[in-house]
């Protein structure tokens, strides 16, 4: 024999596989893509949180007449005095004021509006009390608002949980898609092999046996194209945040890819892969099962 | 599930029919009532006009039927009783070579022949001198590579022959496994089932070469109209 390799019994490069691996890597892609969008806003909301949790701010406002100055100084004494308070970060007026620009657009504000002075806390959620450092400011006669994002961080979490929900279906639908895939293409398979089917059942080939050249079959080409479909995805989405983050500065969005991103995108390749294995394998046998001996 | 131990006279067969009847979906029946028994390494010819109904007697035979009504047993084993697992054990003990030779066209003569081999896991290192041995025997040495497309008839039916005997059988059935070939092939590929037969084989050939008939002691079974009649050649 020249060839030392036997030819596969199943043929290889069929028709039908060319749409097919089309079809499958499309879903790994959007599958991928998902995923990556999943675990980057993970990540996003989770460092949101972080600065959220540790972060608060107090406002003062001017009394008319009283020099800020002297509010601003007493304010701090007062924090110094708190505890659960890690630093102490005065705003300065032109912070301030470039803070607001955003909202009242490109102008200048004149320069004899009273800003509130701001200052922002670091904060140790467990020791700091919140409504006793209001009081407090209070009983000194400074009228300030203190904002310790609680409302913020919990409108995030919120939108954030019906996101990753969102996400979430949308990755459980494509794999259901890709079940229902590999299932349509391993009957059409199976339909165009029966000749092959008959004979390997007449020289007594077990179940098995012919379940596993389907199963091999539609592994490997369950693998390529679930491979293809998430690097194409990984290129994609470098793309896209190299594009995203080109176009902002330090005040907005900065997203990355990690290492732990792309473990889980091979194993979303893996899965789709034995996805494909599987089911082709499962309906390989209940088909032959059901085939009458004729 | 070894249902004939012990009832004398039919624990002696190998291939038993009670009476069974066959049709093709609405069709009226091929035949009815049919009763048999074939006894183990026995030649049996069987013979009768086009379309009497010799491939489907076959095919209930070897497995690749189930009877519409009655009893097919093979080696002792009810054939609709058993598990298909058990089923499948006992097909890779029947060779068979049907009359439209079922190669599979994008496997070479050498991978077409050693089919049964490989299916049951064998390594092709264990058998592949033997099996282009026989493949030269049966005058397809020079097409080990070929594709069953660019076949001849003959060459076609050798191949299917040389499948069939591939894993020595312990039952060989063959459906008019001479009709492609010239009369010196046909009298070489007999010598080749009458020399299996003599190492244990139980062989069953259906065929209308009267040619191959003579000069063999073999039973004859006869169907006709339905019927099958059991008896000796001539
Ligand atoms: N798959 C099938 N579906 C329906 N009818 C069939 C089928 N196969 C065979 N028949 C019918 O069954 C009858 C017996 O056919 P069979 O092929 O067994 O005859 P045969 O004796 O082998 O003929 P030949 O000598 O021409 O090969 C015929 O009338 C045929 O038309
Ligand atoms: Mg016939």
């Amino acid at each position: 024999m020249n060839t030392p390799k036997p030819t596969p019994i199943l043929p290889p490069g069929q028709p039908e596989e060319r749409p097919l691996f089309v079809i499958m890597t499309i879903m790994a892609f959007l599958a991928a893509l998902t995923l990556m969008a999943t675990l980057l806003g993970m990540r996003q909301s989770q460092s949101w949180q972080n600065d959220l949790k540790s972060a608060a701010t107090l406002q003062i406002f001017t009394k008319s007449g009283d020099t800020n100055e002297s509010e601003l100084n007493k304010a701090i004494q007062l924090l110094e005095a708190t505890s659960g308070i890690t630093s102490i970060d005065v705003v300065s007026d032109q912070e301030s004021r470039a803070l607001i620009r955003p909202w009242i657009g490109n102008l200048d504000l004149p320069t004899d509006i009273d800003m509130p002075s701001l200052i922002r806390l670091n904060i140790d959620r467990g020791k700091f009390d919140a409504s006793a450092l209001a009081g407090t400011l209070q009983a000194e006669g400074l009228i300030t608002e203190l904002d310790d994002h609680a409302q913020w961080s919990q409108n995030l979490s919120h939108t954030w949980g019906r996101v990753r929900l969102a996400l979430l279906s949308l990755l459980t639908l494509m794999i259901v898609s890709t079940i229902a895939i590999a299932s349509f293409a391993t009957q059409s398979v199976l339909r165009s092999r029966k000749n092959i089917i008959n004979v390997l059942g007449q020289v007594g080939a077990s179940d098995h046996y012919i379940a596993r050249l389907f199963v091999n079959r539609f592994m490997s080409l369950g693998f390529k194209a679930a491979i293809t479909g998430v690097v194409l995805a990984i290129i994609f989405a470098v793309i896209f945040l190299l594009w995203q983050n080109a176009g902002t500065d330090n005040t907005g969005l900065k997203l990355s890819l990690k290492v732990s991103d792309i473990i889980w995108l091979l194993l979303l390749a893996i899965i789709l892969g034995g996805i494909s294995a599987l089911t082709a394998g499962r309906n390989t046998l209940s088909t032959i099962r059901k085939l009458p001996r004729s | 599930m070894n249902s004939s131990i012990g009832q004398g006279n039919q624990a002696a067969s190998i291939i038993r029919l009670d009476r069974v009847s066959l049709r093709y979906n609405r069709s009226p029946e091929v035949f009815s009532d049919v009763s048999l028994s074939l006894a183990p390494q026995s030649f049996t010819f069987l013979t009768g006009p086009s379309g009497a109904g010799k491939s489907t007697l076959l095919k209930l035979i070897y497995l690749a039927l189930a009877p519409t009504r009655g009893l097919v047993e093979i080696f002792g084993h009810d054939s609709q009783a058993i598990s298909r697992a058990s089923r499948q054990d006992l097909k890779s003990r029947i060779g068979v070579v049907s009359q439209d030779f079922a190669l599979i066209p994008h496997l070479t003569v050498f991978e077409n022949a050693t089919l049964p081999l490989r299916a049951v896991g064998r390594k092709q290192t264990s058998y592949e001198t033997d099996a282009k041995e026989l493949l030269s025997w049966v005058g397809l040495g020079e097409r080990l590579d070929a594709l069953p497309p660019t076949l001849s008839g003959g060459e076609a039916q050798r191949v299917a022959i040389a499948r069939a005997v591939m894993n020595q059988p312990d039952i060989l059935i063959a459906d008019e496994p001479t009709g492609n070939v010239d009369p010196e092939m046909g009298q070489k590929l007999l010598r080749l089932f009458t020399e299996m037969n003599r190492t244990g084989t139980t062989v069953l050939i259906a065929t209308h070469d009267a040619g191959l008939l003579k000069g063999i002691d073999a039973d004859l079974l006869q169907i006709k109209s339905g019927a099958v009649r059991q008896g000796s050649a001539l």
